[in-house]
């Protein structure tokens, strides 16, 4: 962890809403992000999100200065994401990639190229959320924190308490089932 | 030379430079001599592309004032926690105390000789309980 943030946590666990402030504008951006993929949902990646903040702001005074910072934060995101939500099932996207109408789906993936292609690019997105969103939870957490938040093998298997071979095989399966569910793209 | 089964569950590992460096070189040989996990290798990189093509969403304007706006309500809502909590303990405290001191220094008898509820003396917390108690029940 660099040494500015360790100063500001430690501000934070004395309360001091502005180095709150600063930890929340300087993660809200890839935070968000990460709940938004995970849940395919905006508004439910916003309340994750700030609960995610909340929790660092209450559990400030417990955070030992030993990982990365963004590692202890990430970490809190994915119990929030892997628990809560599974367990309430409040925000979980359900989602079904076999949903979409076939036809418009072979239509999408023949129009690649064609001067809608801007459009084309964000229903391939959505298509793409959705094949995301219907990945095993622990899959989907592993493969998001690798590809958008830039964690290794090593730093992943931190978060999610298991071995860096089951990271690697959650990643691995995970890609193999996008790839099954986006072929007509590839 | 590893069986393409093996080398292709290696195969993300592989992408995302995860891999010891000998172990990525003995699949960057076999790589190069067979085709089919080569396919596979160049449509997991595609995957990798894909993903690359969801764009990125942006928190709505309030987002950092709200945060600390609700981290304001909860420190507001701990110090409150914090204080009742110690004014519980202090006032529990302070009747412990004044049921021993009264015990021990005689003024009413020590509960080992209680045998029943008519026991307790009356101006004690357990005797005013007691008549509460009965009061009401009448």
């Amino acid at each position: 962890m660099d040494k500015a943030e360790s100063k500001i946590m430690a501000a934070v666990a004395e309360g001091n809403l502005s180095a709150f402030r600063e930890i929340v504008e300087c993660y809200q951006n890839s935070l968000l992000n990460y709940a938004y993929r995970y849940t395919g949902d905006k508004a439910a990646a916003e309340d994750i999100a700030q609960e995610v903040f909340l929790r660092v702001f209450k559990t400030a005074k417990d955070y030992q200065p030993l990982a990365s910072f963004k590692t202890w934060l990430f970490k809190i995101a994915t119990n929030l994401c892997l628990n809560e939500l599974r367990d309430n099932r409040l925000y979980r996207n359900t989602i079904d990639i076999f949903d979409l109408n076939e036809a418009g789906f072979v239509a999408l993936a023949s129009n690649r190229f064609s001067p809608e292609k801007q459009t084309e690019d964000r229903q391939l997105s959505t298509i793409l959320m959705k094949a995301l969103n219907s990945l095993p939870e622990k899959q989907r957490v592993a493969l998001l924190l690798h590809k958008y938040d830039g964690f290794s093998y090593v730093e992943i298997s931190r978060m999610m308490s298991c071995s860096v071979s089951a990271v690697e095989s959650l990643i691995h399966r995970a890609r193999q089932g996008l790839k099954k569910q986006m072929s007509p793209y590839l | 030379m590893r069986a393409c089964k093996e080398v292709q569950e290696k195969l993300s590992a592989f992408i995302d430079n995860e891999l010891p460096p000998p172990e990525h070189s003995l699949i960057e040989r076999h790589l190069k001599q067979c085709q089919f996990c080569t396919q596979e290798e160049k449509s997991l990189r595609k995957i990798n592309d894909l993903l690359d093509s969801i764009p990125d969403e942006s928190p709505v304007p309030t987002f950092a004032s709200t945060a600390v706006q609700r981290a304001a309500a909860w420190k507001r809502c701990d110090y409150v926690k914090e204080y009742l909590y110690m004014y519980a303990v202090a006032f529990v405290s302070l009747l412990f105390k004044a049921e021993y001191d009264a015990t021990t220094k005689g003024r009413y008898p020590a509960y080992r000789h209680l045998r029943n509820f008519d026991d307790f003396p009356p101006e004690s917390l357990s005797g005013i309980y007691i008549g509460l108690i009965r009061e009401v029940s009448k």
